[in-house]
């Protein structure tokens, strides 16, 4: 059992360091064949450090059919995601397309209430009806611009200091949450 | 580079003299053939790891797999100045860390760890004769000591036998911490053994303590 030389003469070294001087891999494969082989020194190495035994583990082998399963299934769920992403902009598009319908709509429907200008000069003159129209409807109108241009609450939380906002930039919702009383 | 392009009907033969850079060269130019290649290449050693790491054979299939799509997805980033092997072990190790870490720990796979060591104990088979498979098997049951890094760490760096500073770039930190995680892990499978498997542990605890001194 213990005639065998080997770690005497080259130690333990090329699987215990772990210093920066790693030793090189196939030094290291060497010693690793050797104790699979040699029982005197498994046994002298597993006595040096039990933990050695998990470095003897050899790779399972996986056969032909196991790589091309893997294959098979690498290939298939990346064409899926490829399906996935290209439906993505179909979606985006699709969400854009209605939420330019609902603002086009909301300004249709403010169209008989507003008189500002710049709508004045794109619509037919009405005369002085629009004049009248004007000083009703301009808070109306403030409200609109006002409604473009600040964060639009789009819901009402239960508790009194929490809000949430949605913000619409072209194709970009950014939905806000405020809520001071939270400690994050 | 038509050079790298390949019918997919012969790819195998064509790519066997390839290096791995040719074929992440080979994969940006969208060549799937040479993805094929790669986890013919690969897929045993990422196997081990995952299984070590996971304990589990079919979600170490599921990692690797994975694996496989993220370096397709990914194959414009990489750069030719990384280690091909790697980035795609970093890319497996993290993605087995993030599945350790979304899993609950599992009391029950530790009772049933605690009578299949006590099971290969009362054979008391020789370490000659005790199977790989045996070995594996033991190991896999108590690796849940460990921590998810010093888990990794452990499987790379002492059976796959990735020098320190390979798994250092594996798992994105420093060399140093690399020894310090290996050597807290290797103490605590130590441990392990001594209480659980205490013939294939001998002279554990005062092995402990002469590394403690030494390295102290």
């Amino acid at each position: 059992m213990g005639s065998c030389q080997y770690l005497a003469e080259h130690g333990l070294q090329q699987l215990l360091a772990d210093r920066p001087s790693d030793p090189q891999r196939r030094r290291r494969q060497e010693l690793v064949e050797h104790l699979r082989a040699c029982p005197a020194c498994r046994q002298a190495a597993v006595e040096e450090d039990p933990t050695l035994v998990f470095s003897l583990l050899e790779p399972e082998p996986m056969g032909e059919e196991q790589l091309a399963a893997i294959q098979s299934s690498v290939r298939t769920f990346r064409r899926s995601r490829v399906i996935d992403s290209s439906d993505r902009p179909r979606s985006r598009v699709g969400g854009t397309t209605a939420m330019v319908a609902a603002s086009l709509l909301f300004v249709i429907a403010l169209l008989p209430l507003t008189g500002g200008r710049q709508l004045e000069e794109q619509s037919e003159p009405v005369g002085d009806s629009v004049t009248e129209q004007d000083s009703r409807a301009a808070p109306e109108w403030q409200r609109w611009i006002d409604d473009r241009t600040a964060p639009p609450m789009i819901e009402d939380l239960n508790r009194p200091d929490a809000r949430v906002y949605q913000l619409t930039e072209e194709d970009l919702a950014v939905v806000m949450i405020v809520d001071e009383t939270l400690d994050l | 580079m038509p050079s790298l392009v390949r019918s997919s009907s012969n790819h195998r033969a064509s790519w066997e003299e390839s290096s791995d850079r040719d074929l992440m060269k080979a994969l940006r130019h969208d060549d799937e053939s040479a993805l094929d290649e790669l986890i013919v290449r690969k897929s045993p050693g990422l196997m081990g790891v995952a299984t070590r790491m996971l304990g589990d054979p079919e979600e170490a299939r599921d990692i690797v797999q994975i694996t496989f799509v993220r370096v397709w997805e990914h194959r414009l980033e990489f750069r030719d100045r990384w280690s091909p092997n790697t980035w795609i072990y970093r890319i497996a190790t993290n993605l087995a860390i993030d599945h350790l870490r979304a899993r609950q720990r599992r009391d029950r796979a530790m009772v049933v760890a605690g009578s299949t060591l006590r099971a290969v104990d009362s054979e008391r088979k020789s370490l000659a004769e005790l199977q790989q498979r045996e070995v594996g098997e033991i190991l896999l049951k108590i690796v849940d000591c460990l921590s998810d890094r010093q888990r990794a760490v452990f499987v790379l760096r002492a059976i796959e036998g990735f020098d320190t500073k390979e798994v250092a770039k594996i798992l994105g930190c420093r060399a140093s911490t690399i020894r310090n995680h290996l050597f807290v892990a290797r103490r605590k499978l130590r441990r392990e053994l001594e209480v659980c498997f205490p013939e294939y542990a001998p002279g554990s605890a005062a092995a402990d303590s002469a590394r403690e001194s030494g390295d102290g």
